[in-house]
């Protein structure tokens, strides 16, 4: 059994069948392979095989050339596509000599089927393999819920919640989250979200694109019963592998993404790193200057030896640098220009809300005058999800803006242009 | 006329040094034009030596590698020799400059007027200095095998998160007593030279070499906190069974800021109470990881009569942050020789204007090594001090 009941991680069945989804309009062209370890005898597919066996597919899927699963059984699905199917063959080779003296795979020089190995064209058979992954995620939970029933009650249902309960995360889990990234597919949990300059009732003019992982998602897929928030710096671990995991993803995707007005989130740690340096390499020229990295405060003054020498090195390099994620209670304590920053990033809540309504107070004042110090053209509300946020924002003299609300406008935009061209059409 | 050509027979060890000197060996058939350029990283402060940052510094010779015939090379230790080929000498310059810029928060890159050699890198005109350039690198090239003759040890691992969770249980169920260690910290204002509290610690390297000997406990900054979450309830441990032999009535010890807000800390509150006079230390790097918890920390301590010292302020740190800010009852800046070398007006005034606000009798400077850190803190009005030269002084007969 490749996992054990200990486990609070991540069915491998659950990301089969997220996967599987995701790829629902993008079959065409693509292949699943199923290694049926669970048919071996079991001498032959002891912990050390297993690992062995998965860790075949590693240089492909390292290069984004596909997806391994190991689900609770042992059999392994790979899902590629059909330019590769030599790099898979090549594999297949391989493993039909690991497992080479297993009954299993002596019908293979009879001349008989394979029944090691099944393939499966997902252009055709896709609804048969989702099925089929969707009743062994099913599965998987009824086990689950059978040997850990604490869990499974806390866990289950609407990931969509803030919710906060779960398992603590301790460092036998952290290194487990940290194993099951190195194998995700990082390109289906990054997300996307606008920064804007709005100006009074203006159109939103996107100025650049932010480009994160949603912690929610990554929840709901590899850690579903864990409570990040139960270990501050394990999880100030857990975002180092996770930028060098964006990173590496963003290294092997399309030219679209590198070519500038984005933003990344990053570590100071992951800037020193040789995967920085790939991705320094692989962007063209003239794209480095719209390119801005965020950093959290945490890790700046956790060590400001290594974030001058990151900054002055993103600099040297046409990178821009954000502090992210400061609340209006903080902004006093970081001085983004002393810091040799670029932008920062002030948070929209409540508490805010009510300090600048509050205008005539001093505090109010106090803020207001904050930001016009440290310069409001450098300053970004983030997580503006209503109206009253960005108008607040634009009491402040602020004009960059990010969060839903600005999602919604950029959408109806969209819309509405769309259907005034199509009107124009008629 | 030709060059004894010293050939790599009888080296093993295909090491950059080797390289180097191979190369200068064919440069040395034709040599006009060539120019060799030594950059002294090797000679810089060890935080400043690390590998990421000579990774990125070798970076910068990006451009000189694309334009010009040119060869690079790292040596052994960490000193980069850049060998180029009819080079306009402001490109090359250019480059340095950028380098200089990077590492300027060292000693290293500043201008030494006294004697007019820089420090930070050499240049020679190969045309001309070929000699004594080839002898440099045959000097280096004999260093490098002595070095790696006496053997590199495979150094402790860092920690991982498995490697950790072993850790952690061990330290969890270890007696830390013999790793305990204690530093007062002695104030000299108002005349004569008092002892206003006890600093309690635990010795990380001790505590390595017995519990943990293979790994290296503080590489992985984030592991490491974790990891001391556990030593705040091993020292909270003993200090109540120390009680009973005899304590000082004024004490500090260093947590993590969360450890404060704990119900265990509350009971050792509780349980020591009129018994213990508590300063808790946290880092300024915890504080900023969570300011909410920080002033909630602080208020209960003094709710509960106790003190809150704001740690680890290093010269950095009082360069980019306010630590009057935090309106803690002490502060600790590390003492570091670079303090001593700055040069810039601004920044000493700017320290001056910290001790000042926060208040002198308030800051404390700590790892006072020499007379050179007593002084410079003297002359900032610093109150209180501690190290290893004030105790020397202290077992010399300033006492209570």
């Amino acid at each position: 059994m490749a996992l054990t009941p200990e486990t609070t991680l991540p069915s491998h069945e659950s990301l089969l069948v997220d996967y599987l989804r995701r790829l629902e309009g993008h079959r065409k062209g693509r292949r699943a392979l199923h290694v049926h370890v669970s048919d071996l005898k079991p001498d032959n597919r002891r912990q050390q095989h297993i690992n062995v066996a998965v860790n075949t597919f590693d240089p492909l899927v390292r290069q984004g050339l596909g997806q391994v699963f190991l689900l609770a059984n042992s059999d392994i699905i790979f899902i590629f596509q059909t330019d590769i199917a030599e790099d898979v063959d090549a594999i297949i080779v391989k493993l039909r000599f690991m497992f080479s003296d297993d009954p299993l795979l002596m019908d293979e020089l009879d001349g008989l089927p394979s029944r090691f190995f099944s393939w499966h064209d997902l252009t055709v058979e896709y609804d048969k393999i989702l099925q089929m992954a969707q009743k062994m995620q099913a599965e998987e939970q009824r086990r689950r819920a059978r040997e850990q029933p604490l869990t499974t009650a806390m866990g289950g249902g609407g990931a969509a919640g803030k919710r906060q309960l779960g398992d603590p995360l301790t460092p036998e889990v952290l290194g487990k989250v940290v194993d099951a990234l190195t194998r995700a597919d990082m390109s289906n949990l990054l997300r996307r979200q606008s920064i804007c300059a709005i100006v009074g009732k203006a159109r939103p003019q996107p100025m650049f694109v932010e480009l994160f992982v949603s912690i929610a998602d990554l929840r709901e897929t590899l850690i579903p019963n864990i409570n990040l928030a139960s270990s501050p710096w394990l999880f100030q671990h857990l975002t180092e592998t996770l930028d060098r995991r964006v990173l590496s993803a963003l290294n092997k995707h399309d030219d679209r993404t590198l070519s500038g007005d984005v933003s990344v989130n990053l570590n100071v740690s992951t800037i020193l790193s040789p995967e920085f340096l790939k991705f320094d390499d692989s962007i063209k020229a003239g794209a480095r200057g719209t390119i801005v990295l965020e950093l959290q405060k945490t890790d700046i003054f956790a060590d400001l030896g290594a974030y001058l020498f990151a900054r002055d090195f993103a600099h040297e390099r046409g990178f821009r640098i954000c502090i992210d994620g400061l609340t209006h209670a903080m902004l006093p304590f970081v001085n983004r220009e002393r810091l040799g920053a670029d932008l920062v990033k002030l948070v929209w809540d409540d508490s805010l809300a009510e300090l600048i309504k509050s205008k005539d107070a001093p505090e109010a004042k106090a803020l207001g005058d904050l930001i016009r110090r440290r310069g409001p053209s450098r300053t970004i509300l983030c997580r503006c999800d209503t109206d009253e946020a960005i108008q607040l924002g634009q009491s402040l003299g602020l004009t960059m803006f990010q969060g839903r609300q600005v999602e919604n406008i950029l959408a109806a935009e969209t819309r509405s242009r769309t259907s005034m061209a199509r009107g124009k059409r008629r | 006329m030709s060059i004894t050509i010293q050939g790599m027979e009888g080296r093993d060890q295909i090491s950059q040094e080797n390289l180097l000197l191979d190369a200068v060996n064919r440069v040395g058939r034709a040599r006009f034009g060539w120019i060799a350029v030594h950059i002294h990283l090797s000679q810089l402060r060890s935080e400043h030596k690390r590998d990421s940052h000579i990774r990125i510094a070798l970076r910068m010779f990006d451009a000189l590698v694309g334009t010009y015939r040119s060869q690079i090379f790292l040596l052994s230790n960490s000193d980069v020799m850049v060998l180029v080929k009819d080079v306009r000498l402001a490109d090359l310059d250019a480059i340095v400059f950028k380098l200089r810029a990077l590492f300027s928060e060292d000693p290293l890159t500043f201008d030494d007027p006294a004697d007019g050699v820089d420090r930070f890198c050499t240049y020679y005109d190969l045309s001309r200095d070929f000699g004594p350039f080839f002898d440099l690198c045959a000097y280096l090239s004999t260093q490098a095998e002595t070095r790696s003759a006496s053997g590199a040890a495979t150094g402790p691992l860092p920690l991982t998160p498995k490697t950790l969770s072993e850790v952690v249980t061990a330290v969890s169920t270890t007696n830390i007593a013999p790793f305990v260690r204690r530093q007062a910290v002695v104030g000299v204002l108002g005349g004569a030279a008092r002892i206003c509290f006890e600093e309690f610690f635990v010795s990380i390297g001790d505590l390595r070499s017995s519990v943990a000997p293979q790994y290296d406990l503080t590489a992985d900054r984030w592991l490491f906190q974790h990891l001391s979450q556990t030593l705040d309830t091993r020292m909270l441990a003993h200090l109540e069974q120390s009680m009973r032999f005899g304590m000082p009535k004024e004490i500090s010890m260093n947590l993590n800021v969360m450890t404060v807000l704990t119900p265990a800390f509350q009971e050792f509150m509780d349980r020591t109470k009129g018994m213990l006079d508590i300063t808790v230390e946290v880092q300024l790097a915890d504080v900023f990881a969570d300011f909410n918890s920080y002033f909630a920390a602080r208020d209960k301590l003094r709710d509960a009569g106790h003190k809150m010292l704001l740690d680890g302020i290093s010269y950095l740190g009082l360069e980019f942050s306010e630590p009057q800010l935090f309106e803690a009852d002490m502060v600790k800046i590390i003492w570091s020789p670079a303090l001593a070398d700055l040069q810039k007006e601004d920044r000493v005034r700017q320290i001056k204007d910290t001790v000042l606000t926060v208040g002198s009798e308030k800051v404390i400077l700590a790892r006072c090594e020499s007379d050179k850190a007593l002084r410079w803190g003297l002359s900032l009005g610093v109150g209180m001090f501690q190290g290893h030269f004030v105790d020397s002084h202290l077992h010399a007969g300033v006492g209570r």
